[in-house]
């Protein structure tokens, strides 16, 4: 240590690390104010991990009631029926909708572009403070007496019948705000692309994650706010009743059907989208090659992002809509297939004479691909109108999404977490205990919906507390399996925990660079300073050029601009104390 | 020298500006913006992208509204009839002029002119506040004759005619509503930037807030615009 | 005969029981085989490929070579491939569709009706039921309403389901193809007992629907039959709003509507354009929303008023069967 105190800028360049974001500025004040992206980054990975665990509780209680026919756990059908409620909509809309984006988007995205920040600080945290007040009206509708409308919300059942009318009002109240949390973080995502990409950073040297996030963005700019508006509706036919939804006032309840798909169908990309992109970084990181169709790929995020406006009538084949919109429905569904097949294909040629190390994140990459595929060719399925009628509302559709929602949109966030983990907390997991983990969870989630496929396809119809009915008892065996297999995704999730908590204080030190990535967060300290970049970067690779690896350090190899910059810039001295006020 | 502990990419750009960098910038500009002309841009993509949310939010309520008048056409002429035009022309001519006097006021503030900045502020602030008056009057009248939404409907001519007369009205007090609860933000926001300007926050180099404040009140114009025929004027 | 095309549909589909069912389980199995070819396809060599090229520790990161980051024909080969094989999905599904949701002429039509949490049925006859009886002969339509919620009425051995709404009808039909007793679910969450709202339908030989009819027809002792129901509506005896004859004669002579002379089945067409054939759904949405749809001719806004809230469920069946009377 020197003793003149130099800023942390060329500090860092002579080889001193800078206090990480995690050490400076100290106090939970300071956290609960702060405006870095890196720590609202943190804040949503906590919250929304409690939130999967709050909701993968409410799956373990609803698994368990299904071991048997009769109703055997719960006290009663609505005790069963708040369960799933809480579970579909705790899991919708507090975990898997901000998970990728809010949590690990937040934490690398100005990284990777090569900012220090999003465009809009204050806006970020204020998302983060709608997510947890939405949250707490969604806590306060099960203390008001729990909801059982389903997560969808369906007039007039949510409007009319359902008996808690407070609780109802809470719940709608709170995916409201969550729903501008979401619009908040699009907003700010799509203006840091646009604004704030670093020297050298074009459209095309972004990693794919970034393209991934910048379609969802969009969609959560455009749909979201139809979300909000259906709602406000909602609350005001329950509260007031104005006849627009409920049909005992002269209204119509498929309307709101219409409406809510609307957004809830780009809502399932806006699930995937990002998902899709960690992969995409995963993939082609952990194979040390350039990934196959990376135009092909980009662009298929736009374009998923765009047909998912068009297809929201798929959920609605057996409500009644005239034929012509079902064929019509049916059709544009199928063509999300295609893009979709195409981010398959690509991913799978990108392994193809790569130098592939099967590490934990690469393991749920590989992961993600088996379960993924499953669950788009079954999407294929429920596309196929004729085939629908059969399959709408069973078990199948259950399994169809949660083969897309958990095996794809969870096992990307878990992926992506291990992936980013050594960078975001300076630490490394024990790798035999992740792969420990990694099989839990992808074992457990195949064992689990797997069966549910096969008992939606034979008639079990989904939200059904009991099944003692004739011709459902056969299902029993089936069910069985699947309550088993929830244990061990449990114990995975469990397990997933531990040992991340564990690094965070005994791991070993990251270096700056373990996986051999080109993407910018690798460039900087492992956990990175409160200033991200000490000197603004500039870039003249693209993200998957992993020739430019300096296999000694690990580092990225400057470019003949860089070296001389950063040559001249080691010798200068800033002015002490000069980047101080940044941080905080 | 040891192995940098990161950050091989660099521009030093900014390490060589690094040092006035930090001394002679405007107290305005963010850490993480190189200029304030970078960061105005950021704002106003910002603005755009959420007087987009605005647009969609209200567009649900317009597409809901458009369905119903395809599926009632006597109704929604029947019942526009209930709807004062004189009031609604008064309202838009009002809001009209307000967008003209905040569109003013920031080419004041551009050509650094603080007090006249200020005035047309609250000329905006006080039409928007004629604007909130004249739909009180409005709406008293509706309660009165009983002209409601939902089940609260009570006027007897109507309700003889048709069976959901209340949806017409329903649309209308949302719609408008929702609108009115906008103007009524817009008062406030418009009411903080006077509030700033009179402290000499802007200058003919800063005025990137009222230039987003102004942008907002214009969307509360349009959106007006397009109620006003929407329900005054149907054929 | 069903066409038992593949031991697969064996253990992932119920039991058939309509003409429809064979025909789905064959796609189903075309659906079935090509998933599961084209996820070998792709996993295959996901497996090979992450097994067979390892990267050895320490090995040096080698550049990517061009051909191996892109390669136009590839690409387009990937699009167009998939592109084709879900148009021939699309239209396959969709005859299917349009199969199983237009019901032919001669079919026997039942209101269904779905309430917290239970079934109720019909009969064209006027006879109302809880249990459900039809005949094996003919082919069968569901004309299905809800009191209350959202609830759907499901059978899963004819592979068809469809959403039972307030305030509209849908519908489906089935041609049976053996007799027997075929479970009933509701498939839309309806509240506390939706898994309890269950029902079957017992497709017995025509002697045997026959004699059920009548016994149930003679327990009916009063009441009206529908269609006399309808018909005093139409004509006013039974005063509900402006009678229908006012406007609409029965004998083909234009009034202020068009006459209902053999107005059951016909083709109208429409002031856009379009054609439409009169069934129970489009003289119900007639009734509700006369502006919804208007005759070529009359117009340009109807000069009839919504019915809506004036006519319960069972009065706009009765103009519905009245109507049907009417050659
Ligand atoms: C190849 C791509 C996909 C196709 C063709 C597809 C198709 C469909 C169809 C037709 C349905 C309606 C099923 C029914 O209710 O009858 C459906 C339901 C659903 N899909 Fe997909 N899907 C695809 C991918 C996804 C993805 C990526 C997600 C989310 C991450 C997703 C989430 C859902 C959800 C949540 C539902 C059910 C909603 C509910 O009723 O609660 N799907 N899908
Ligand atoms: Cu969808
Ligand atoms: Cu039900």
């Amino acid at each position: 240590m020197t003793t003149e105190a130099p800023a942390p800028a060329t500090a860092e360049l002579r080889g001193e690390p800078a206090p990480s974001y995690l050490q400076e500025p100290r106090g939970l004040w300071s956290w609960l104010t702060t405006l870095d992206h890196k720590r609202i980054g943190i804040l949503y990975l906590i919250s929304v991990t409690a939130a999967l665990f709050v909701g993968g509780l409410f799956a373990m209680l609803i698994r368990l009631e299904l071991i048997s026919p009769e109703l055997s756990f719960f006290s009663s059908t609505l005790a069963y029926n708040q369960a799933f409620t809480l579970h579909g909509a705790i899991m919708v809309f507090m975990f898997v909708i901000p998970g990728i984006p809010a949590a690990l988007g937040n934490f690398v995205l100005p990284l990777m572009l090569g900012a220090q920040d999003v465009a809009l600080p204050r806006l970020n945290l204020a998302s983060w403070y709608f997510w947890l007040a939405g949250s707490a009206l969604m806590i306060g509708a099960i203390l008001a007496g729990g909801i059982d409308t389903g997560w969808t919300f369906y007039i007039p059942y949510s409007s009319t019948y359902s008996r808690e009318g407070d609780a109802v009002l809470l719940a709608l109240g709170g995916v409201f705000i969550l729903g501008f949390s979401s619009i908040f973080t699009g907003l700010n995502f799509v203006v840091t692309m646009h604004k704030l990409r670093c020297r050298g950073m074009g459209w095309f040297r972004m990693p794919l994650f970034l393209w991934a996030i910048y379609a969802t963005a969009l969609l959560q700019i455009v749909a979201t706010p139809v979300l909000g508006i259906t709602l406000a509706l909602a609350m005001v036919e329950r509260a007031f009743g104005v006849g627009i939804f409920r049909p005992e006032l002269g209204g119509d309840p498929v309307l709101f059907q219409h409406f809510f798909w609307f957004y809830s169908h780009p809502a399932v990309y806006i699930m995937i989208l990002p998902a899709m992109g960690v992969i995409s970084e995963l993939i082609a990181v952990h194979s040390h090659k350039k990934i196959f169709g990376y135009r092909a790929i980009a662009f298929s995020s736009l374009a998923i992002a765009l047909i998912s406006f068009l297809v929201w009538g798929h959920h609605m084949f057996t409500s009644g809509q005239s034929q012509v919109a079902g064929a019509v429905f049916s059709f544009l569904t199928f063509l999300v297939a295609i893009p979709t097949a195409i981010k398959a294909v690509n991913w799978v040629a990108t392994l193809y004479k790569g130098q592939i190390a099967l590490r934990t994140p690469m393991l749920y990459a590989l992961g993600f691909l088996f379960v993924f595929i499953v669950g788009g060719l079954t999407g294929i399925f429920l596309a196929t109108v004729s085939i629908n009628l059969h399959l709408h509302d069973t078990y199948f559709v259950v399994a169809h999404f949660h083969y897309v929602m958990v095996g794809g949109t969870v096992m990307a966030f878990l992926g992506g977490l291990h992936h980013w983990w050594p960078k975001m907390f300076g630490r490394m997991y024990n790798e035999r205990a992740a792969k420990l983990g990694w099989l839990l969870v992808v074992g457990g989630f195949i064992w689990t919906f797997l069966p549910q496929f096969i008992m939606g396809s034979r008639g079990m119809p989904r939200r059904y507390a009991t099944y003692n009915m004739e011709g459902l008892e056969v299902h029993q065996p089936l069910h069985l399996m699947s309550s088993l297999g929830a244990w061990v995704i449990g114990a995975g999730m469990v397990w997933t925990l531990c040992y991340l908590v564990y690094s965070i204080f005994k791991g070993r030190r990251a270096e700056v660079n373990p996986w051999r990535a080109v993407s910018l967060e690798w460039d900087v300290p492992s956990p990175p300073a409160t200033h991200n970049f000490p000197i603004d970067p500039h870039v003249d690779f693209g993200p998957y050029d992993f020739e430019r690896i300096d296999e000694a350090t690990g580092l990225i190899r400057p470019g003949p601009e860089s070296q001389r910059l950063l040559a001249a810039a080691a010798v200068k001295t800033l002015p002490p104390g000069a980047e101080e006020e940044n941080s905080g | 020298m040891s192995a940098p502990v990161a950050q091989t990419t660099g521009t030093a750009a900014v390490a060589e500006a690094a040092a006035e960098h930090h001394q002679g910038h405007h107290p305005a500009l963010q850490h993480h913006f190189e200029n304030l002309e970078q960061q105005a841009d950021a704002a106003t993509l910002a603005m755009w992208l959420f007087l987009v949310t605005e647009i969609l939010l209200f567009g649900g309520l317009f597409v809901g509204f458009a369905i119903y008048q395809t599926w009632y056409p006597e109704l929604w002429h029947a019942a526009h009839k209930k709807l004062d035009p004189v009031l609604g022309t008064v309202n838009t001519v009002v809001l009209l002029v307000s967008s003209f006097t905040v569109a003013y006021a920031i080419r004041m503030a551009q050509l650094g002119k603080q007090r006249a900045t200020s005035w047309l502020l609250g000329a905006t602030i006080a039409l928007a506040g004629v604007f909130l008056v004249v739909k009180y009057f409005e709406y008293s009248h509706k309660i009165h004759e009983g002209l409601l939404p939902g089940a609260a409907f009570s006027h007897a001519e109507l309700a003889a005619q048709f069976s959901n007369a209340h949806v017409f009205f329903s649309f209308y007090f949302l719609m408008t509503g929702l609108h009115g609860l906008h103007v009524l933000a817009g008062m406030i926001v418009l009411g903080g930037l006077l509030w700033k300007n009179a402290r000499g926050a802007y200058s003919p180099e800063y005025f990137t807030p009222l230039e987003m404040g102004g942008l907002y009140w214009h969307l509360v114009d349009i959106i007006w615009i397009f109620l006003f025929p929407l329900f005054y004027l149907i054929k | 005969m069903p066409l038992a095309v593949d031991p697969i549909t064996a253990f992932q589909l119920p039991e058939q029981g309509s003409s429809f069912a064979p025909h789905y389980d064959l796609l189903y199995a075309v659906l079935f085989w090509g998933s599961v070819f084209f996820f070998l396809v792709l996993i295959g060599p996901m497996i090979y490929f992450a097994l067979r090229y390892r990267r050895r520790p320490g090995e040096p990161i080698r550049p990517t070579p061009p051909h191996l980051t892109h390669n136009a024909l590839i690409e387009i080969a990937w699009i167009a491939v998939p592109l084709v094989l879900v148009v021939a999905l699309f239209v396959v599904g969709t005859v299917q569709y349009i199969d199983a949701s237009v019901a032919p002429a001669n079919a026997y039509t039942i209101q269904v009706r779905g309430s917290m949490w239970s079934w109720g049925y019909t009969y064209p006859n006027g006879v109302e039921s809880g249990v459900l009886k039809v005949p094996s002969d003919r082919p069968i339509k569901f004309l299905i309403g809800s009191k209350d919620t959202i609830h759907s009425f499901y059978v899963p051995a004819f592979r068809l389901k469809m959403d039972a709404v307030p305030n509209r009808y849908t519908t489906w039909w089935f041609q049976p193809t053996r007799q027997g007793r075929f479970p009933v679910y509701c498939a839309e969450f309806c509240g506390d007992q939706h898994s309890q709202m269950v029902s079957a339908i017992e497709v017995v030989s025509p002697e045997e629907f026959e004699r059920w009819m009548a016994q149930k027809l003679k327990e009916m002792q009063e009441g009206i039959p529908l269609a006399e129901l309808g018909r005093r509506i139409y004509t006013g005896e039974l005063p509900r709003g402006a009678a229908c004859l006012a406007c609409h004669s029965l004998d083909g002579s234009r009034l202020v509507g068009p006459s209902f002379k053999g107005l059951w089945g016909r083709q109208e067409r429409m002031q856009d354009g379009s054609t439409v054939t009169v069934d129970e759904e489009y003289i119900r949405e007639s009734l509700m929303r006369p502006q919804a749809r208007i005759v070529e001719g009359f117009g340009p806004v109807s000069a009839m008023q919504t019915y809506e809230g004036v006519l319960s469920d069972r009065e706009v069946l009765g103009i519905i069967e009245f109507l049907k009377t009417v050659k």
